[in-house]
């Protein structure tokens, strides 16, 4: 009963989505362009990549180029078919899969039309997530695991380590999570070059105030490439995380638990995908915006790690959160101070946005007093 | 007998959504020439007097144009029958009658929609019966407005082009020869500065193609939900 009781609050979120879908829709159709909602008009460029102005950002509901002419009577199509299908799988959910299939996929294309204001295109996903593994509980599904873990939920994790046949999901949690962020990231920087060193002197005219988002070919390089990578840093974190637990606090505990609950932890990273969705004036546009969500997201991420850390490790709040402080530092000089600036001298440059703490002293400085803040908290006291 | 409010009264909901899509089509334009907004904010810079212009073509065959100018008080918005447009009384009697066809099919599907409507309501509180007719109420509304949509885009541009000048020549002078479909655009370097022009089709258009797809769907919701149990 509870169960189906949940399945009903999924299924009307889908159709929530689709509604948000249809509405931003035609919205779309009656502007005959993307909406473009800024902070304040402005009618140049310029205005906003050289001049000091208070801050200006604008948020695109449409992408230019996909939803003029002709081409809109088949995104009213599918936000009505969509409509149709979530209403269809609410009033009498049989062949649940397939029509959660669709349902993602119109959610997804729905992002040239403004994604239902953005948050139908994420309540769309979820909820055809969800229904694709309709035998399950929601909360036991793919998309239900992320949702929990995100909501830093302890008994996701305490689940997810105790049970091994949940290393194919976690797997599955750090590629989903990076390619969604390296999409947002890639799009965000091949248009914010666009903006700053423009092949055409319409291009910046175009992405700030009439809602284009430029997209290449070399856009999907970075989460292909990056996927490898992922799977590395994840390895890497889990195993430092794992050395430290297990060889300096002698807590008992098996790497692949550890590994697939701090897999988890990374799904605040997900909301990466939303870089490209503003563009601002300078110096907002190269410093604030990408490291407002990047310091967000990333943050988020350590909280979803304390309790990865708590409950793979049986540890208290507080012992948790040094052990993520020591594992953190350790983790920050390998990648920030060794790996990447050898990799760049090598020649090969990892795509992304990069969080990259200067001088050298600070980054040293930090990691220092995390080691005494670990110890404060009880790290290294033994059992 | 009642039928599950959930499911009448979301089908119910849906249509009463396609009726208001249908009538607002009505009252709405259906067709308009616009400058393009890159044209009106790259105007805005330069000393050109104008900013932009735009003509709606409306079902109660009128047209309405509007002047935007950098001065407010120079801003100009006029409406008009067709019969005023500049161009032979034949071409315009012509779209005028496209429009009252148009008109006439989009009032009768809202009409039908409407009754369709009053179906699903007396289904849903006392009368399962009547979703079969409500079912087909539904496909012939459906019917009807993609009719008066897809008539109105096939047969408009070869008549409009035959106009001296689709816009009001209080406003701008617009030949009729530079339309060349229902949806198109044409770059112009006039006296005043770069204009950039777009045609396509208006909101009322769009509702009338939207209110086709969403009759369709409330019939399909109709048969799929009831379909085998009622028929």
């Amino acid at each position: 009963m509870t169960i189906q009781k949940s399945i009903n609050t999924v299924l009307l979120l889908t159709l929530l989505g689709a509604i948000l879908i249809f509405v931003n829709t035609m919205l779309v159709a009656a502007n005959g362009a993307p909406i473009v909602i800024s902070s304040y008009p402005v009618s140049s460029v310029n205005d906003l990549i050289t001049s000091e102005k208070p801050f200006w950002g604008r948020i695109s509901l449409g992408i230019r180029g996909f939803v003029e002419g002709p081409l809109m009577l088949f995104w009213i199509t599918l936000a009505t078919i969509n409509l149709f299908l979530s209403i269809l799988l609410y009033l009498k959910p049989r062949k649940l899969e397939m029509q959660s299939f669709f349902v993602i996929a119109f959610s997804v294309l729905s992002i040239f039309t403004g994604g239902g204001f953005m948050i139908g295109l994420v309540l769309g996903v979820i909820g055809g997530g969800l229904g694709l593994q309709s035998r399950l509980a929601p909360g036991e599904t793919f998309f239900g695991k992320l949702l929990r873990a995100a909501r830093l939920d302890s008994k996701l994790y305490k689940l997810v380590k105790e049970n091994p046949g949940t290393l194919s999901e976690a797997v599955l949690v750090i590629v989903f999570v990076n390619i969604l962020s390296a999409v947002g990231s890639s799009l965000y920087l091949l248009n914010t070059d666009k903006i700053l060193n423009p092949s055409s002197p319409q291009a910046p005219f175009e992405i700030l105030l009439l809602g284009q988002i430029f997209f290449d070919i070399s856009v999907l390089a970075p989460p292909l490439i990056n996927i490898s990578i992922a799977i590395c840093k994840w390895l890497l974190l889990s195993f430092i995380i794992y050395l430290v637990g297990t060889k300096l606090a002698s807590l008992s505990s098996e790497f692949d638990g550890i590994a697939r609950s701090i897999a988890f932890a990374y799904a605040p990273i997900c909301l990466q995908v939303f870089f490209p969705l503003v563009f601002s004036n300078q110096p907002f546009l190269t410093s604030h915006w990408p490291m407002t969500i990047y310091f967000v997201t990333n943050i988020w991420m350590i909280f979803a790690l304390i309790v990865a850390v708590k409950q793979s490790m049986n540890l208290p709040t507080t012992r948790a959160m040094g052990v993520v402080m020591l594992t953190g530092a350790i983790y920050w000089l390998i990648i920030y101070k060794m790996i990447i600036p050898v990799a760049s001298i090598s020649g090969f440059n990892i795509p992304g946005i990069r969080f990259d703490l200067q001088p050298t002293e600070l980054v040293l400085a930090l990691a220092s007093l995390s080691v005494i803040m670990s110890l404060l908290l009880g790290v290294f006291k033994r059992r | 007998m009642m039928e599950d409010p959930k499911k009448w009264g979301f089908i119910f909901a849906l249509i009463l959504v396609t009726l208001i899509f249908s009538v607002a089509a009505v009252f709405t334009p259906w067709w308009k020439v616009t400058t393009t907004r890159e044209n009106e904010i790259m105007r805005l810079n330069i000393s050109a007097p104008v900013i932009a212009m735009r003509a709606e073509y409306g079902l109660f065959r009128t047209v309405s144009a509007t002047r935007i100018t950098k001065v407010e008080n120079e801003t100009l918005s006029i409406s008009m029958p067709f019969a005023n447009l500049t161009g032979n009384d034949a071409d315009k009697n012509a779209l005028s009658s496209m429009f009252n066809n148009a008109l006439t099919l989009t009032m009768v599907g809202s009409a039908l929609t409407a009754l369709t409507a009053v179906m699903v309501l007396v289904s849903g509180l006392h009368r399962p019966l009547l979703f079969k007719y409500a079912k087909f109420g539904g496909i012939i509304a459906a019917l009807l407005l993609a009719t008066a949509s897809i008539y109105l885009m096939v047969e408009m541009p070869p008549v409009v082009s035959k106009l001296t000048s689709v816009i009001p020549t209080d406003i701008y002078e617009l030949a009729g020869s530079n339309i060349k479909g229902f949806w198109g655009g044409i770059d112009m370097e006039t006296t005043t500065g770069f204009q950039e022009w777009i045609w396509e089709p208006a909101f009322g258009w769009y509702l009338a193609f939207t209110a086709f797809l969403l009759n369709a769907a409330t019939s399909m919701l109709i048969h799929t939900i009831y379909g085998k149990t009622r028929n």
